[in-house]
């Protein structure tokens, strides 16, 4: 078990990460806070065991899990705008971001976890638990969708 | 794309106020643990419907490194939770359980237990007692024997789950339970299936 500061410095320096990731998933702002929260519980609580160099898969891993389970409950808060509440530079930003979140739910995690996060095809088959050639042919049929989404806003 | 995809996701970010209002809750917990003298020891933990107790953390990390050839693994558990065996990034061996029940494997109705998990709806009452337990196993599509069992009584169930890989070796296991103490039929089961 890491000591406090340790826990809380993975926090400072993951808790992006897992709110970018829960957002994805979930396009809701309140389950994606929440899910935040669960997550690092879920450390504090010792039902992960933490390796160091490994902590980044970890709390990916356990944001999936988690973003399931919510997206299977019964009790999950209804979706709302997104980008009114992001503060984005450029409004192509908002564009692509707003594109991205229409993707189905099963093409716009991969999409996230391979253009953002940088996981391989068989980091996210492992995460997903899907297939390699599936992470494959979800991500193509993705930048097929986007790229006509995307023409079609007249996005360079 | 990829680029500006960078930049896109670079923006969304929570809210400072929620960040430390989540960072404080995190802290306070972490105080409330050590005020229990709780995180260091304890390998029970709470849920939301029951008290959830990983009865295998120990015997994972010494029984499962017979099962490390195998390279990095996520193994699904049929009741939710993952164990992830692997090799770090400087070549040290590793297992993590995350551990908890997605879904019960069984609903109680009219006093009456019903297994679920496998969708057959089974009425299992007679065979689940403080000292008795129903058994179900199957083999997952990569080779994974797994084995779960339902004990206790319909206002007092438990379940757990116990994983074997393709060459017999036992990978680990977790169950929840009422109570923080472990329930006589979890101690007989734990003891036969462990000791072949």
């Amino acid at each position: 078990m890491k000591e406090d500061s340790e826990l809380l410095n993975l926090f400072d320096e993951y808790g992006n990460m897992v709110y970018r990731l829960a957002l994805s998933y979930l396009r809701n702002i309140h389950d994606a806070e929440d899910t935040v929260q669960v997550v690092f519980t879920k450390l504090i609580e010792g039902k992960a065991i933490i390796i160091p160099g490994k902590e980044r898969a970890l709390l990916t891993q356990i944001t999936i899990n988690h973003c399931k389970d919510v997206l299977r409950s019964f009790w999950r808060k209804r979706s709302e705008p997104l980008n009114e509440s992001i503060a984005f530079t450029e409004e192509e930003d908002r564009e692509l971001f707003s594109v991205v979140m229409s993707l189905p739910d099963k093409y716009r995690i991969v999409v996230y976890l391979h253009y953002y996060e940088g996981y391989s095809f068989s980091e996210i088959s492992s995460f997903l638990g899907i297939s390699s050639s599936a992470v494959s042919m979800r991500l193509h049929r993705s930048r097929n969708i986007l790229k006509s989404k995307l023409r079609e806003d007249g996005y360079e | 794309m990829n680029n500006n995809f960078k930049r896109t996701f670079n923006a969304v970010k929570m809210s400072r106020k929620r960040q430390e209002e989540i960072r404080a809750g995190l802290s306070s917990l972490l105080y409330e643990k050590h005020k229990e003298g709780y995180l260091m020891s304890e390998n029970t933990i709470s849920s939301k419907k029951s008290r959830v107790l990983v009865i295998a953390i120990a015997a994972i990390l010494s029984l499962s490194l017979v099962g490390f050839a195998f390279g990095h693994q996520i193994i699904q558990l049929l009741g939710g939770g993952r164990i992830e065996q692997g090799k770090t990034s400087d070549g040290k061996d590793f297992v993590s359980i995350d551990a908890g029940f997605i879904s019960d494997p069984v609903k109680v109705e009219n006093n009456q237990i019903y297994f679920i998990l496998d969708g057959s709806n089974t009425n299992i009452t007679d065979q689940c007692s403080d000292s008795s337990y129903y058994k179900y196993e199957t083999t997952d599509d990569n080779g994974y024997r797994h084995v779960v069992l339902i004990g206790g009584t319909a206002d007092n169930i438990g379940f757990a789950e116990f994983v074997w890989d393709k060459g017999g070796n036992f990978l680990g296991s977790n169950a929840s339970t009422s109570s923080s103490e472990k329930p006589e039929w979890l101690k007989s089961a734990t003891s036969k299936l462990l000791s072949k």
